[in-house]
């Protein structure tokens, strides 16, 4: 699929092209919203944030250095 | 009896609230979650806490703390205390970049706790082994 990119507006609602650029009725065509466009527009819901849990030392020598002590508070 | 938390995890787990304490000017910062991970081999605390606190870090070398999917961490705060449950634990800490942090079994281990998951809650038994 040949992929062309070309810089167009929205005015009132509508897809405004360039006045050189002509395309046949229906065509297809992939909307790119650059980020300072993007105030007020309603945007897909993000995906769910995956946290990373249960962490592994590389080295399990590692773990030695991270021994805890309970200590007696004054 | 502490309850599961549904907020930072789906479904449920077990969350302790702690206190992150600086060792010498004693200021802390309250109510800081943590997951109770028995897979995590170290406890980790989130880096926005450790940073509010003023508590020197430093970037180890010689350390790396791998995750499943390949990040790793190797940021620590020293001689930091952590606090739950009424146990004040003190050691070095590993950083997390999470609005939560990962109690492990460098903790856990220390520790008699029962996860009661169909009725979503947890406690530490008394007794605990200290080394």
């Amino acid at each position: 699929m040949a992929v062309t990119a070309i810089e167009a507006t929205i005015e009132k609602g509508q897809l405004r092209l360039p006045e050189n650029v002509r395309l046949p009725e229906r065509a297809k065509v992939y909307l790119v919203i650059t980020e300072e466009e993007t105030e007020g527009v309603e945007l897909p819901p993000l995906p769910p944030v995956v946290h990373i849990r249960s962490p592994r030392f590389a080295n399990p020598q590692d773990a030695a250095h991270f021994q805890k002590f309970i200590v007696t508070e004054e | 009896m502490p309850a599961y938390d549904a907020a930072h995890s789906t479904p449920p787990a077990p969350f302790a609230l702690a206190t992150i304490r600086h060792p010498d000017s004693r200021k802390s910062v309250v109510d800081v979650p943590m997951l109770l991970d028995t897979g995590a081999d170290a406890t980790l605390l989130p880096r926005a806490v450790v940073e509010a606190l003023g508590l020197p870090t430093q970037e180890r070398d010689d350390i790396r703390l791998v995750a499943f999917d390949g990040t790793t961490t190797n940021t620590t705060a020293d001689r930091t205390h952590l606090l739950f449950e009424g146990f004040t634990f003190r050691g070095d800490f590993l950083l997390m970049d999470d609005n939560y942090g990962i109690i492990g079994r460098d903790i856990l281990n220390l520790l008699s706790l029962h996860l009661d998951g169909p009725n979503l809650f947890w406690q530490i038994n008394p007794a605990p082994v200290i080394g």
